[in-house]
């Protein structure tokens, strides 16, 4: 231990000796390297072609398809949070950035290039910046219907826009569609001219990569169907003078001597004015690449139980651009199908991402310039698969179904995609989701509870509980400005005639601001106006904090509020008694109203005793009265200590036999020193010594009594006196009628303290 | 030998809690709400945020707390109304304080372990109603006294001792 202490301190590359030599590399190399190199080759074979493709949906030649397979692949890899995310191009960005970049058609390649980088760059340090402020969370508010929706739209105009490149058709050098649709009627009308070499090409690439995972799913479909039409193409001699397009045909296609890393012109020779302009495309970019990498990376988390950190992710995903922008890459982001195929492929860890990203390297250094050979129409069959398989009908009906809210983000977002550019219409599903999420939780739910006797409540939907004079209202969700506007009126429709109170159950409520608190001011004051009290239970920390400062607390009034505690209902239960008090005397005044409320208040003794008492002769022995006592607490389920009257032969009372009574007279018969040591069956034998004794002898004989006309006041001034816990209640003759104990005395402290604030306020009213 | 009985087996583990700094008024519901549960103590366990003990309210002490050293004058005293009044004064009043300001810090506790000849001790002592049962500061139970005289009775009662006997010479 000493040693292992003495070398973390002083050897600043012990930790990486130890990552290599212990758990580390060793340990990777003899348990994931082979998986992850299987798993990368898998995933490499099949995003050559998708790269490739993709590039060519951006307007770029596929050769950057592939830089950015290998550059923003690793680099994601390395920083990033997800063990199986593989990062690259994506169909969705490049049809972004095609959109962005529409205008510049005609114009060279590498013009459009820089602006891309740029793009990417601008991107990269937005996803960055969220990252590094820690802003992870905020995909979550994007609906998982703007991604469904997106990817539907952007399939549909992925397949419009390859209709030129699969029939093969060129346009006047004068016609330079920007937008989908111009090319959808640009294409059609030059139907006649269509290259049947080219369409040949083309529906046969689609038709293999339909087909041949369905002879066996582990082919590669995709690789397969863009040799095979690369090799037919070749040796029948339709990429010369059919003038079938092939990569190489595309700015000279790919180089014999790669120059990835190159310093883009917005460093060499910055220009801010001209990137000002792309500041809303970047944030699209950023926002849907992030939407698309947490999607994705959560989607496989699940099944590989990795916890992610979205920041890091944000992270990688940002990195993975701005280094990207260096080295030639486009924007990419997490490819659903490679990154399901790596997990499927049995990779374990980020580095069958990197494996992918070295094995595409190898294919572009080692076979580049055969790829050259790649007829454009075969990418176009292959563009035209995935974009089919984009407008994926299963999520598409689930999100439709799955609500009002998820049909109105999914039906904008696609609509959007279709008809405005593509970053408006991820900005149209943003927009949309956030609508969504103000209009869910921007809403206090309101339900009523009714009290069931044997405890506990009922719920029912809201202005559907029966007509009583105590309302209970439940709140739940959020009560900040959105939420509170109109909730004062929705409230009252719970008011019936009969209403004397309304108890708000507020536990619930969360996001309590000061516009809520107007809202309940003012509904005090609509239910003021009708004479209907109002009270509020389960008061969390927080409202309570809102309710004091904003002067709410001291209008509603202490002894209407009652605070949260960690029993669910009981602040409720509280409340509803207390609203049932007030109720009962209002009740009581409305029948009383001509009589001054302070003479007339309840409590006398006769009001409130209990009759039912237990009167005991005074000629027993202890232990007699002791058994009857027991019997009596067993009887009764007692748990309060009743005493035993004890009355004369002409039925007077004599006095009182308390439990304390009882056991002081049993504990003074023993020397309790001694008895300490003993076990409880020798304390027993010595604690009868006395159980014979007269209970006349016993009994406590001073008892105070009142009559039966004896008010509150006096009877708890005299019980707190004298150290009753229990006043017997006796008639002119001393004969015992009833009996008052403490919990009695309280209950009819509180409903009088009720009935006086409610004679107070009708004076102040 | 049957095992000496111990305050855990007589202790009630549900029970009322209020904090300190809560008022007597909800003090007073509280009580009042309690009483209708059954097999629940009618008192509150006074505990910190922490859940730590800090002390008890009964009914009977929080009626001492509400009423203490109030003495009304003689001509109050003798005039029921104006004594209704100046109860119901004292006590709205002394209802706004907190809970933390009306405890009696002297009340006995005892621990789990603790056996039935010492919580009759306890009890007596001050006429308990309430015996709390603390362990490392953190209240496990409450034992009521007529729980305490229960087990007495129990444990000192035979079989010939029970009933009524109606010819004793002193009977009635």
């Amino acid at each position: 231990m000493l040693g292992w202490v003495y070398l973390a301190g002083s050897d600043p590359f012990y930790k990486l000796r130890r990552v290599v030599t212990d758990a580390g590399i060793r340990g990777y190399l003899s348990q994931n390297l082979r998986a992850d190199a299987i798993a990368g080759l898998t995933v490499a074979v099949m995003g050559v072609p998708q790269a490739m493709a993709y590039a060519i949906i951006a307007g770029l030649p596929p050769v950057y398809g592939l830089y950015t397979a290998i550059v923003t692949c690793a680099v994601a890899a390395i920083l990033g949070s997800s063990r199986h995310l593989v990062t690259g191009p994506t169909n969705g960005l490049c049809m972004v950035m095609a959109s962005l970049t529409a205008h510049m058609i005609g114009l060279p390649i590498g013009d459009k290039l820089q602006v891309i980088l740029l793009l990417s760059f601008m991107a990269g340090v937005i996803q960055l910046g969220f990252g590094l402020l820690r802003l992870g969370g905020i995909v979550r508010y994007v609906s998982n219907s703007v991604v469904i929706g997106f990817t539907a739209g952007a399939g549909i105009l992925i397949a419009i826009n390859q209709l030129k490149s699969v029939t093969g058709v060129e346009y006047p050098d004068d016609v330079k569609p920007t937008r989908t649709w111009e090319v959808a009627y640009e294409t059609v009308i030059r139907f006649g001219d269509t290259n049947t070499f080219a369409l040949i090409i083309g529906v046969f690439t689609a038709l293999l990569v339909v087909l041949i995972p369905k002879i066996h799913p582990r082919l590669p479909g995709a690789l397969i169907a863009v040799v095979t039409a690369a090799v037919a193409c070749y040796f029948l001699g339709w990429d010369g003078a059919e003038n079938v397009k092939i990569a190489q045909d595309i700015e000279g296609g790919i180089p014999s001597s790669l120059r990835i890393f190159q310093v883009p012109t917005f460093v060499s020779s910055p220009d801010w004015g001209s990137a000002q302009p792309l500041v809303a495309g970047a944030f699209a970019m950023a926002i849907l690449g992030l939407i698309e990498a947490t999607s994705i990376s959560r989607s496989v988390a699940r099944s590989s139980e990795q916890r992610l950190d979205f920041n890091r992710e944000f992270i990688g995903q940002g990195a993975s651009k701005i280094v990207g922008s260096f080295a030639s890459c486009f924007a990419g982001s997490g490819s659903f199908t490679r990154t399901a195929l790596c997990f499927t492929s049995g990779g374990r860890t980020r580095m069958a991402a990197i494996f992918s990203a070295i094995w595409t390297l190898l294919t572009l250094v080692l076979l580049g310039e055969l790829a050259n050979y790649i007829p454009i129409p075969a990418l176009a069959g292959l563009l035209i698969v995935t974009a089919y398989s984009m407008v994926d009908q299963e999520r598409l009906k689930l999100s439709w179904r799955s609500g009002m809210n998820s049909r109105i983000v999914l039906a904008g977002t696609l609509g959007a995609t279709l008809v405005l550019p593509l970053e408006n219409a991820i900005f149209v599903g943003v927009f949309l989701s956030l609508i969504v999420i103000l209009r869910t939780t921007g809403k206090t739910d309101l339900t009523q509870l009714i009290p069931q006797p044997g405890g506990g409540f009922d719920e029912v939907p809201f202005n559907r509980a029966p007509a009583t004079p105590v309302v209970t209202v439940n709140m739940e969700g959020d009560i900040y400005f959105a939420a509170a506007e109109d909730l004062d009126a929705e409230l009252l429709r719970c008011i019936t005639p009969k209403t004397k109170v309304v108890v708000l159950r507020m536990r619930g409520l969360r996001a309590v601001g000061s516009t809520a608190m107007s809202m309940l001011e003012y509904f005090w004051l609509l239910l003021r106006r009708r004479n209907i009290r109002l009270v509020v239970s389960g008061i969390q920390k927080e409202l309570e904090v809102v309710m004091t400062s904003t002067g709410v607390r001291a209008k509603i009034g202490e002894a209407n509020i009652f605070f949260a505690d960690n029993n669910l209902f009981r602040a409720t239960e509280l409340a509803m008694l207390r609203a049932q008090s007030i109720a009962d005397w209002e009740r009581q005044s409305e029948v009383t109203a001509k009589i001054d409320l302070r003479r007339d208040r309840p409590g006398t003794a006769r009001e409130i005793m209990n009759t039912r008492c237990i009167r005991f002769g005074n000629r027993h022995q202890l232990r007699e009265a002791m058994w009857l006592m027991s019997e009596l607490y067993k009887t009764t389920n007692a748990i309060s200590p009743e005493p035993l009257f004890l009355q004369d032969r002409e039925g007077k009372l004599f006095g009182e036999l308390s439990p304390w009574l009882i056991l002081d007279t049993l504990l003074a018969s023993i020397e309790v020193d001694k008895a300490r040591q003993l076990p409880d069956d020798q304390v027993a034998r010595l604690l009868r010594r006395d159980f014979t004794k007269p209970i006349r002898l016993v009994a406590q004989t001073d008892t105070t009594r009142q009559s039966l006309d004896t008010s509150l006041a006096r009877m708890l001034k005299t019980a707190v006196d004298t150290e009753q816990d229990v006043v017997p209640i006796c008639d002119d003759d001393g004969r015992v009628k009833g009996l008052v104990n403490m919990e009695v005395l309280m209950r009819s402290l509180r409903d009088a303290l009720a009935a006086e604030e409610g004679s107070t306020e009708d004076g102040d009213g | 030998m049957a095992e000496d009985i111990r305050a855990r087996q007589l202790m009630l583990r549900d029970f009322a809690k209020i904090r300190p700094d809560q008022s007597l008024a909800e003090a007073l519901e509280a009580l009042v709400a309690v009483q209708r549960q059954e097999k629940i103590p009618n008192a509150l366990i006074v505990t910190d945020t922490s859940g730590a003990y800090e002390g008890l309210l009964t009914a009977r002490l929080l009626a001492r707390s509400l009423l203490s050293l109030w003495m009304p004058e003689k001509d109050v005293r003798e005039d029921e109304d104006r004594l209704g009044e100046e109860f119901l004064d004292i006590v709205q009043n002394r209802l706004r304080m907190r809970v933390h300001d009306a405890l009696i810090r002297s009340i006995p506790v005892v621990s789990p372990e603790d056996r039935l000849l010492r919580l009759i001790e306890v009890a007596c002592d001050k006429r308990l109603e309430f015996i709390v049962v603390v362990e490392d500061g953190a209240v496990l139970g409450v034992v009521p006294v007529t729980g305490v005289f229960q087990a007495t009775v129990s444990l000192a009662l035979t079989p010939d001792d029970e009933g009524i006997r109606f010819d004793q010479k002193a009977g009635n």
